[in-house]
This record gives C-alpha cells, sequence and structure tokens, in this order.
C-alpha cells in the first residue's frame, strides 16, 4: 500500500493525505499548471530545492521520502517516452531487470515482454526510429521490467494522438492491474480515468 | 570565405582576423626547421638537465590533467542535475575569475617553504618537491572550475536530467547515471576541453616559474630560457624542446582517446547490477570548496600585501592592455560572425589547443621582422591571438543559439542586414557580450609570454611582475601585484555581472 501522510509541499499544497491500494489505480485530476508533477517529483524523490516539503511517503509498511531515489523502488512514466536513445530498445529493457535474473534469463524475459507488447523484432531497434506509440510502450515496459513495488504516471497519455491513447490506455491499465502494485496517475483529461477508479480533485488540498 | 567577401566589412575582418593569427603560419616552418639536424638533437639530449625536467613536466601535467577531471567527475556525479548544480555555476566566477598567476601566487606564500601555513604550524614541514607536485595538484583545482563550466555549458538540462531520473527510478546510482547518461552527452566537449587543459598544463610557463621545481625546471620554462638567449645552439634546442611538448601534447590526446575507447564501449553493461553508493560527500564538499577557494586566495592576499605594495605603471599597463584587446576583440568577433565567418573554422581554436611557446615565437618572428618588437602596438597584438578565440568561445554559442526567426521578422519589417546586426542581434546578445568582454579582459592581464617576449622587457604588467617577484623579494610586495592582479580581473567580472543583472531585471527575456 502507497501512503501519502501529512504532506505540506510550500506554498502548493497542505495537507495532502491520501493512500492507494494494492492493485488500484488513483486518478489524481487538476489543470496544468497546479503542482501534479511537483508532486510527483516529490514522491519519486527529485523534488527541487524551490520548494520545501513535509510529511511522510509510506510504501509497504517502509518509509520511503528519507530514501534516495534510487532505493525508493516507485516506477515513473513521463509524457516523454525518455528511452535511452544511445542505447538500442533491448538495452533499455536489459537496463531494467533486476540483477537476480541472470544468463539467458535476462535476454528471454526482454523478448518475451516485447511480443506481449507487439513489438517482437525490435529487440536491436535504434529507439529513434519508432514510432511514438512504440515509444510510449518500450517506455511502460521498462518501467514495469524493474519490478516496482509502486508506479507514477505523469499524463503518459498526453502527448500520442486519439486513435492511439484509446488502445494504449487500455493496454497499459491491463498491464499494471496483473502487477497488482499501487499506481498514481495524474492526468487533466477526464478520459484518462480508468472505468471504476477512484479520483481526487488536487483542488481539495491547495 | 566567398560569400563573406562580397561585403566590404568582410573583407575588414577577414583582414583583421589574418593579422592576429599570422604567428601561426611561421611557427610551423620555424618548429620544423631544427627537426632534422642530428647535432641539434644530441645537444639536447645530452643536457644533464632534461631528465629530471621531462619527469617534472609529465608529473605535473598528469597531475594537473586527471586531477581536474577527477575532480569534475566527483562533482558532476554529485550534484547534477538539480539546483545545486546551477547554484554552483553562478558560484564557480569566484574561481574562474582568479588569474592563474595571483592563485599560484597565494599558493606559493601560504604552503612554500617559510609560507603562512609553516609558520602557523611549525611542527609541520614542507615536503621537497622536485617533480612538480604541488604544481601540479594547483592546476588540477584551478583547471577544474574551468572543466566544470565547460561541462555546464554542454549538460543539456531537462531531457538528459529527466532520463537521470528514470534511470534512478529503475534503481541505479548516480555514478552509474554519470557514466552511462551525462559521460556520453559530453564526451566531444569533454574531450576539446581536456585537450585544452593538457595544451596548457604543459606549456604554462608563468605558473612553473612561480610554483614549479626550480633547477631544473620544466621542459616549458626550459625551452622558454633556452629560447629567450641569444646563442644559435640554445635557439636550437629550445626550438625542439618546443616541437617535444608539442609530441607530449599528441601523446596525451592519444592515450586519453585510447582510455575512453577501451573503456567506454557502445554496450552498456546491462547485468542489471545496482551499485549502491552513499550519499555523494565528497563531490558535494569539493563542490563546496571550489568556490570558496578563490575566496581563501584573495583573504590570504589581503592579509600578506603590504600597504605600499601598490605601483601605479604595471597596473596602468596591464589594465590598458587588457581593456583596449578586450574592446578589439569584441568588435573583430560580433563582425567575423556576421559577416566573415564561414563554416566550423577550426584553425580559430588552434591558439588554445597548442602549447603557447611556439605561437609566441612565431610572434616573436614576425615583430622582429616588421621592427615593431618593443612596442605597446606589439604586445596588444600579441594578446589579441589568445583574447580572441577565449572570447569567441564564450560568445559564439549564444551567436548561433539566437533565433532566426526573429532576424526573419525584422527582414520582412523592411531592415537591412547593418541594421538588423546593430539593432537587433547586438542588444539580445548584451549580456553574453558582457561575460565575453570580462573572459578577454582576464585573458589579456593572465598573458605572460607575449608580453615578455614582444615588449622587450619594456612593459611590465602585474602579471609580469608577480612572476619576477616570486623568486625572491619582499613578501608583500608580491602579494600587492597578484591581489591588484586578481582585484582588476575580479573587478571586470563583476561590472559585466551588474550590467548583466541589470539588463535582466529590466528585460527578462534576455539571457
Amino acid at each position: 500500500m502507497l501512503i501519502v501522510k501529512n504532506l505540506t509541499l510550500e506554498p502548493l499544497f497542505r495537507q495532502v493525505n491520501f493512500s492507494v491500494n494494492k492493485g488500484e489505480i488513483v486518478t489524481l485530476m487538476g489543470p496544468s499548471g497546479s503542482g501534479k508533477s511537483t508532486l510527483f517529483a516529490w514522491m519519486v524523490g527529485a523534488l527541487s530545492t524551490d520548494f520545501t516539503a513535509h510529511g511522510e511517503l509510506w510504501l509497504n509498511d517502509r518509509r520511503c521520502d528519507t530514501l534516495p531515489v534510487e532505493q525508493r523502488a516507485i516506477g515513473m512514466l513521463f509524457q516523454d517516452a525518455l528511452l535511452f536513445d544511445h542505447f538500442s530498445v533491448g538495452q533499455n529493457l536489459l537496463l531494467a531487470l533486476p540483477a537476480h535474473i541472470k544468463g539467458h534469463a535476462r535476454r528471454e524475459q526482454v523478448e518475451h515482454a516485447l511480443e506481449s507488447a507487439g513489438l517482437g523484432g525490435f529487440y536491436a531497434s535504434d529507439p529513434a526510429t519508432l514510432s511514438g506509440g512504440e515509444r510510449a510502450r518500450v517506455s511502460l515496459l521498462r518501467a514495469l521490467l524493474a519490478q516496482p513495488h509502486a508506479l507514477l504516471l505523469d499524463e503518459p497519455f498526453s502527448r500520442l494522438d486519439k486513435a492511439l491513447r484509446v488502445t494504449f490506455r487500455e493496454w497499459v491499465f491491463g498491464q499494471i492491474r496483473a502487477l497488482n502494485i499501487p499506481v498514481v496517475l495524474v492526468t487533466h483529461d477526464e478520459d484518462d480515468v480508468p472505468t471504476d477508479g477512484r479520483v481526487l480533485q488536487l483542488s481539495t488540498w491547495q | 570565405m566567398v560569400a563573406s567577401l562580397r561585403h566590404p566589412l568582410g573583407w575588414l575582418v577577414w583582414i583583421a582576423v589574418a593579422v592576429i593569427y599570422a604567428p601561426l603560419i611561421p611557427a610551423a616552418p620555424m618548429l620544423m626547421s631544427p627537426a632534422f639536424s642530428l647535432g641539434g638533437w644530441q645537444a639536447l639530449l645530452s643536457d644533464p638537465q632534461l631528465p629530471q625536467a621531462f619527469i617534472a613536466t609529465l608529473v605535473s601535467t598528469f597531475i594537473a590533467t586527471a586531477g581536474s577531471l577527477l575532480i569534475a567527475l566527483c562533482v558532476v556525479a554529485a550534484l547534477w542535475p538539480g539546483d545545486r548544480w546551477r547554484r554552483l555555476h553562478t558560484r564557480l566566477p569566484w574561481l574562474l575569475a582568479v588569474p592563474h598567476v595571483a592563485f599560484a601566487t597565494s599558493v606559493l606564500l601560504i604552503f612554500a617553504e617559510g609560507g603562512a601555513f609553516y609558520q602557523w604550524c611549525s611542527a609541520c614541514s614542507p615536503l621537497i618537491d622536485r617533480y612538480g607536485m604541488g604544481l601540479g595538484l594547483t592546476l588540477a583545482v584551478k583547471e577544474s572550475a574551468f572543466v566544470l563550466w565547460a561541462m555546464y555549458a554542454v549538460l543539456p538540462e531537462k531531457t538528459l536530467a529527466q532520463q537521470m531520473v528514470v534511470l534512478r527510478t529503475l534503481g541505479y546510482s548516480r555514478i552509474q547515471g554519470l557514466f552511462w547518461l551525462a559521460l556520453p552527452a559530453v564526451a566531444p566537449a569533454l574531450g576539446a576541453v581536456m585537450l585544452a587543459v593538457v595544451a596548457w598544463s604543459l606549456s604554462v610557463v608563468d605558473v612553473a616559474i612561480i610554483l614549479g621545481p626550480g633547477n631544473p625546471p620544466t621542459l616549458a620554462v626550459l625551452a622558454w630560457q633556452w629560447l629567450s638567449q641569444g646563442d644559435a645552439q640554445q635557439q636550437t634546442k629550445g626550438t625542439l624542446l618546443c616541437l617535444v611538448l608539442l609530441l607530449l601534447l599528441a601523446l596525451f590526446a592519444a592515450i586519453g582517446f585510447i582510455i575512453w575507447r577501451r573503456w567506454h564501449r557502445p554496450v552498456p553493461d546491462t547485468s542489471g547490477v545496482r551499485q549502491y553508493v552513499g550519499a555523494p560527500v565528497i563531490g558535494t564538499t569539493l563542490g563546496g570548496l571550489l568556490p570558496l577557494s578563490g575566496i581563501l586566495c584573495a583573504a590570504a592576499l589581503i592579509l600578506l600585501a603590504g600597504e605600499d605594495g601598490f605601483d601605479f605603471a604595471p597596473f596602468r599597463a596591464s589594465f590598458s592592455l587588457a581593456l583596449f584587446s578586450g574592446l578589439i576583440a569584441l568588435a573583430v568577433i560580433l563582425l567575423w560572425l556576421e559577416w566573415g565567418s564561414s563554416g566550423k573554422a577550426l584553425w580559430m581554436w588552434l591558439p588554445l589547443a597548442l602549447p603557447a611557446l611556439p605561437l609566441v615565437a612565431g610572434q616573436y618572428r614576425i615583430a622582429l621582422f616588421t621592427n615593431i618588437d618593443g612596442s605597446y602596438f606589439a604586445v596588444l597584438w600579441g594578446h589579441l591571438l589568445w583574447v580572441l578565440p577565449w572570447m569567441l568561445l564564450v560568445l559564439q554559442p549564444a551567436w548561433h543559439r539566437l533565433d532566426p526567426r526573429l532576424v526573419l521578422i525584422a527582414r520582412t519589417l523592411g531592415m537591412r542586414r547593418s541594421k538588423i546586426f546593430w539593432r537587433i542581434k547586438c542588444p539580445l546578445l548584451i549580456r553574453p557580450i558582457l561575460f565575453a568582454f570580462a573572459t578577454g579582459f582576464s585573458v589579456s592581464m593572465a598573458q605572460y609570454l607575449p608580453t615578455l617576449w614582444l615588449g622587450a622587457g619594456r612593459y611590465a604588467t602585474l602579471t609580469t611582475e608577480a612572476v619576477a617577484l616570486s623568486s625572491g623579494g619582499s613578501t608583500a610586495i608580491l602579494a600587492g601585484r597578484a591581489l591588484w592582479l586578481l582585484a582588476l580581473t575580479a573587478a571586470a567580472f563583476g561590472i559585466a555581472a551588474g550590467f548583466s543583472r541589470l539588463a535582466g531585471r529590466y528585460r527578462q527575456g534576455l539571457r
């Protein structure tokens, strides 16, 4: 379970309190400029020092807000795919796999993940040659292969065109439900909210 | 080039640049002519000073290069990306603005035998430094600020910083991010910067006289001593030594390139091992200490300077040379960027990448030929060969970042090219122009060899005086010269920063 406890993020939010259960996708709604990305930056551990934050972040009974980014086990998906452009698609994904998966199993897992996303045969591809939708899918695969204990989605659908959005959204929700981890999604678009998912308005904390 | 010559200003600026860069041409044959004389090489190799001077040069250059790179990488790993990295960038000028000679003087006055440190700590005794380790360490600290400054300019903030966050959410450390994301992005620029650092450390004369081993000195000092003596055989030995310095530069560059290729594989380590390295204490501390060392240097000089340390003549010479060379170079560069430049013109960067000695020798040859040696004009011309490329280094990126749509709009409004240059481009670039001028000013202030040679010893500047006094003389007067050197340079940067802030206050879009 992911819990944000008594978070005050000067000068944006006061008394932010919410929790997300395993397998649940909670949507935070707010217009652009309302500080959604700043809230995520705090949760992931990359908050700019222009802001001061007080509050606690708990993930599966472990306090996370005092840990550096790399130890929080919180995955993140941005608006842009942010693939590492100088590595191949396969290397981008290999990088995400935990070290305890060794040898041939590494490549097999990556190939399997690519096939499940309809990207079979893309292992050796240069990320720059992929379409926007393909890049977005690789980016989610990368976040998932790291086996995060929670996932933050920062408007991951906003850069995709309309036709692509619907199918990609359903695919993403399907993938993350299978992992059974808490997921937080921020968006300004009502269409992005998963069916019967909980919605929190950011304005209640401002 | 052909296109740029259609305009009369194109002609003018090409001639100006040709006059400034002319010494590159005699420098090449002058270097090569004794290269095939066996007797010359024999005389050089049998010189008893050579082996130790060679080792001292290698040691000091290696410490300076590897040390500055190591310091810079530690700081980048600890602070980039983020606000502390930006804050460091605003504080780096505290150290950057300190001229090398002033920095070296303060190190000398504190840490040399009988220096302030040993007076304070009587139990400590100075180490005997025959191999230029102190020189190397001092240069490493000073050059690391330059390396960091250059890395700030080339490290893209936005996308790469977000990729770094992604990599860290996957569980990788800052160090792994540095090697996989940041270094590949800056490698070409960093290579050029390190080449400049090697070239500079190999051929530095003024700082080596102050801090380096005395007898025998480093190769560069030895070459300079031989070249400035009239004896033909010693001239040959000096020229050959310049050639050796060039070969050493090539050797360092080759080794650096090989290490980079060997160690940097295009395929990252995909075994998934996450190295946990803990909080980056060393890098953070270094990032705080570097700007502070500039302040400490100033404080030491203030404490040690005597009251009668001020002499107007070197102050005036330094100030006028720096002012005029900065202004001339600024005008030439702006005209060059608008009317002269064509393509990349890599030769313009040669003075930054080559050891200074053979270039000064080339300048001296031309000055003798045209009979202008010993004149104020010759010294000014000599300074421009280094002032111009350094200023170009600051101005050119800003010039190329100008939005071409602005120029297009100005043209649709009916403006002519000269009017666009004068009324649109120059005002938009006011902040880089101010900073470039301060840089040029400080580069001219720091010139030692051209001032000494082309001025035939008639124009004593703060730099030449400080170097001369460092080998023995009054501590108070030496500290005073170094202090004024520092004060003038710092004032130039301070004034530039003040005006720049003023411009930014009224027009926030000016960057």
